[in-house]
């Protein structure tokens, strides 16, 4: 074993610990991570002690070794082993029964409405596009792109999620950041240099159309962030070895840019696969279940050993809960009230369960009544993590959760 | 640029190719120029259905004992769509896989898909009434929205609000109640051997209440309650304006387009027919005023730089831009325009231009810059002898000519630095001389740049 080799960890952390951080000062980030398809939340914080539930759920109904409990009432799905662990160490928080009022039952609207935290109306602009724009300073023409990053794929359909938009914020969506900067000719030498030159040039005229300016600005963007995060990516190096999965391969690329002076403070993911499981959930479910544990558990270890978990929260949410009776298909249709899960350092917040677990007997055709509106939990992290006043991004009316230290 | 470059005749053809196709090669569009609009659009419509298309590759495949996977079919497909001399097919094909979508995500069966495409290509133009009774029995279209698993007393309801949502009709027009209950009509539509099948023991043959009328309702029923409504037309009619023409169409386009629609008992022919020959569809509001999706743009690149062989990993590269052949990311398809926008799909935008570009002529993509610049061609040309003709050449090409005048400056700056770009430079680059690799490097990186312009991106 070479001396590097041994002298690894704490190499490692010295490293690391000179590394310049998007969060000095006592910033703090936000990563909301979407459970794309509607996530069974039944069948995620599972009511074992119901037995409404069993009788619901005659095939998927989870017991014994398919459970974790959490108290006398409630368990975890047993995929979400990494996320009992984080329980058990004061890092998560849950909240039960999360939704809206008059739940819509299409992924696409449902969607809209968690993304733009506003069920009432069509959806023009997205809650942390909101957030971001009062947030960002006018003097930094670049904070707004910087402020926000979308990491992959959301999964609808391309671009970058509704949650984001505004007229005004254009957010970076980020591949990796090996994909993420211009070529030239490689066996010509300057000609990268001398292309990127002419290519800024046409960039830096104004196009024909509203489009073309869209594509323009979009394009300048790209060139600005892909200078900078070239300078970071060799500063960082993980302190754990990820899950082999897309989705923590998204967080690791999140931890990478935290660890930089890059600036970001909202990301957005979505999970791998889709939770629309009308047909044979189980497998399904377990295994998104699993992904999205062990890929968040990794990334707080890793954001621990970098001193950032403590400045770092991550909120889950999906589109819908699903229908309490399990349909023909050992699978499960679109339902209502979910739970939300809320990730943090120990000293960040305040581990329990919130909002309120719904009733299995006391149904609206078929489908939970939801307890706690989502506004609210937005509302909280807006106002006690963020700092920022949660009325103009989600309204009035939605008193904050305690789950903020 | 004049205020409508659609007022020119050549402009015109080149951008109904665009819409109707996948872009035109220079001779292509002088083919339709020579034509007028109307019957340049006659031609395009008038196609003759190639029902063997999709099966040819089966059998082929079959043949040689072969089991294709997703990358074979939609590497097929694409080939298709760059070669084929009938457009407005395949784009039709490509339309009704973005509307009526199935995904090799859950289907897994490339050739379930491959004959849904063939089923897609069958109608391209008929009935939308049809067509939609046609894929409510398609086996992949119930693979993917779990109608296998839809049972009398146990419906499964994710195929009955698709196609109310996304196929047909529309959010708002419909009940949660009316969910259910068309759940109900379809149940025991399945398949077996990759075939339809009824099973008539899985059926709930009881009494319906769907959209106000009550009745031993089955699927075909539903379907014809829906597309009675005028909520319905107006919902088809709009979404095929926004694939082909521009978004958020006046009321005025889509109440004329509705009523072609319900004239013409659903003729999807005839809605497309009114859409190309509409004077909105020759406007200015509708030049470039729509996103090329990752598929046009590949295709478009690889036919207008004279591609002599396309590589398979063009699917690859639109993948990369949010867009896989036979894997829609979700059952809304993909949302198009403006979603096509964003720093990472940019990147991978430009750098596959690169790639293209810089392509040489013993690889997997295979051009030839000279031959676009009139140099190696059979027939003798004028060919450009300094950097502003090279530059309004290609433009020509890939951009209708339509060029900013600042960016042209900045296309020929860069072709003349460090030193003036002569006409013997262009000579040697074109005959391959060593000594011209640096020349030969700009004249395909001023391609590159072209193509990596926000009016490239554009259709």
């Amino acid at each position: 074993m070479s001396m590097a080799g041994m002298l690894a960890p704490t190499f490692l952390a010295q490293t690391v610990a000179a590394a310049p951080s998007s969060l000095a000062g006592g910033k703090k980030a936000l990563v909301v991570v979407q459970m794309t398809g509607g996530n069974d939340g039944l069948n995620t914080l599972v009511p074992y002690a119901d037995g409404a539930y069993y009788k619901a759920r005659p095939t998927l109904g989870l017991k014994d070794d398919g459970i974790i409990k959490l108290n006398d009432q409630l368990a975890l799905h047993a995929s979400l082993k990494d996320f009992k662990t984080m329980y058990d160490n004061g890092q998560m928080a849950i909240v039960a029964g999360a939704g809206y009022p008059n739940p819509n039952y299409s992924h696409f609207r449902s969607m809209e409405i968690w993304q733009s935290a506003n069920p009432d109306s069509a959806a023009r602009d997205g809650w942390l596009g909101r957030y971001l724009n009062a947030a960002s300073s006018a003097g930094d023409p670049n904070a707004l792109t910087k402020l926000g990053m979308t990491i992959g794929n959301t999964g609808q359909g391309g671009g970058a999620p509704l949650a984001f938009s505004t007229e005004k914020t254009v957010v970076l969506s980020f591949g990796g950041i090996n994909n993420f900067q211009f070529r030239g000719d490689p066996s010509v030498k300057g000609d990268k240099e001398a292309q990127l030159a002419a290519a800024r040039k046409i960039y830096n005229i104004a196009a024909q159309n509203s489009t073309a300016e869209y594509i323009r600005k979009t394009a300048l963007d790209a060139l600005n962030a892909s200078d900078s995060l070239a300078k970071i990516s060799t500063e960082y190096k993980p302190a754990v070895t990820y899950p082999k999965t897309p989705f923590a391969d998204r967080l690791q690329q999140i931890a990478q840019i935290l660890n930089s002076d890059y600036g970001t403070r909202v990301f957005y993911v979505a999970t791998d696969g889709s939770y629309d499981t009308h047909f044979n959930q189980a497998i399904t479910q377990s295994r998104l279940h699993q992904t999205l544990a062990e890929g968040l558990n990794a990334f707080y270890q890793d954001l621990q050993a970098h001193g950032l978990a403590e400045a770092v929260l991550t909120m889950t949410f999906s589109e819908f809960g699903r229908r309490v009776a399990e349909n023909g298909s050992k699978g499960t249709d679109h339902g209502s009230a979910e739970p939300m899960f809320i990730l943090g350092g120990k000293n960040a917040l305040k581990p329990g369960i919130y909002g309120k677990q719904p009733s299995l007997t006391e149904l609206d055709n078929g489908n939970m009544k939801v307890q706690v509106d989502f506004r609210a939990v937005y509302g909280t992290v807006l106002k006690n993590w963020l700092g920022a006043d949660p009325t103009p991004v989600v309204g009035s009316g939605f008193p904050a959760l305690d789950f903020v230290k | 640029m004049s205020a409508n470059p659609l007022s020119d005749r050549r402009n015109q053809a080149a951008h109904l190719l665009r819409r109707a196709g996948f872009g035109g090669t220079p001779a292509e569009i002088d083919q339709l120029a020579a034509l007028s609009h109307a019957d340049a659009v006659e031609k395009l419509l008038n196609f003759q259905i190639d029902g063997n298309l999709a099966f040819n590759l089966e059998r082929k495949l079959q043949e040689n004992g072969y089991e294709p996977a997703l990358n074979d079919i939609a590497y097929w497909w694409l080939l298709l769509m760059a070669r084929t001399k009938q457009p407005l097919q395949e784009k039709m094909t490509f339309f009704w896989h973005g509307h009526f979508t199935s995904s090799y995500s859950k289907v897994k069966d490339p050739m379930l898909l491959l004959e849904q495409n063939q089923l897609f290509r069958e109608n391209a133009l008929g009935s939308f009434s049809d067509l939609t009774k046609k894929i409510s029995r398609n086996p992949a279209m119930i693979d993917f929205l779990d109608g296998q698993s839809n049972r009398k007393g146990a419906p499964n309801e994710n195929y009955a609000r698709e196609l109310m949502e996304l196929f047909t009709i529309g959010i708002g027009n419909y009940t949660e109640s009316d969910v259910r209950e068309a759940a109900r009509a379809f149940t025991g539509w399945g398949f077996k051997d990759r075939a339809f099948v009824f099973n008539a023991n899985q059926h709930d043959s009881g009494s319906k209440t769907f959209m106000g009328q009550t009745g031993n309702f089955n699927g075909d029923d539903v379907i014809d309650i829906i597309l009675k409504r005028p909520e319905s037309g107006k919902f088809i009619v709009t979404k095929l304006w926004e694939f082909f023409a521009y978004t958020g169409p006046e009321p005025s386009v889509t109440d004329r387009l509705s009523e072609v629609y319900f004239k013409s008992n659903y003729s999807i022919k005839e809605v497309m027919r009114a859409i190309f020959n509409a004077p909105e569809f020759l406007s200015e509001k509708a030049y470039r005023g729509l996103v090329k999706s990752p598929v046009e743009y590949v295709i478009g690149m690889a036919k207008q730089l004279g591609a002599t062989n396309i590589a398979s990993n063009l699917t690859t590269a639109a993948a990369g831009m949010g867009q896989t052949l036979f894997n829609p990311p979700t059952v809304k398809g993909w949302d198009g325009d403006l979603h096509w926008v964003n720093s990472s799909y940019f990147f991978n935008r430009i750098n596959t231009a690169n790639g293209l570009a810089d392509a040489k002529q013993n690889g997997q993509f295979r051009y030839d810059p000279y031959e676009l610049l009139g140099f190696n061609a059979a027939k003798a040309s004028q060919s450009p002898d300094n950097a502003g003709a090279v530059v309004d050449t290609f433009a020509g090409i890939l951009l209708d000519g339509q060029i900013l005048p600042e960016v042209r400056n900045a296309l020929a700056d860069y072709l003349n630095s460090p030193a003036v770009l002569k006409a013997p430079d262009l000579t040697a680059a074109a005959a391959g001389k060593p000594a011209a690799k640096a020349v030969d490097s700009r004249v395909r990186g001023v391609l590159h740049l072209i193509m990596s312009t926000p009016d490239y991106m554009l259709k």
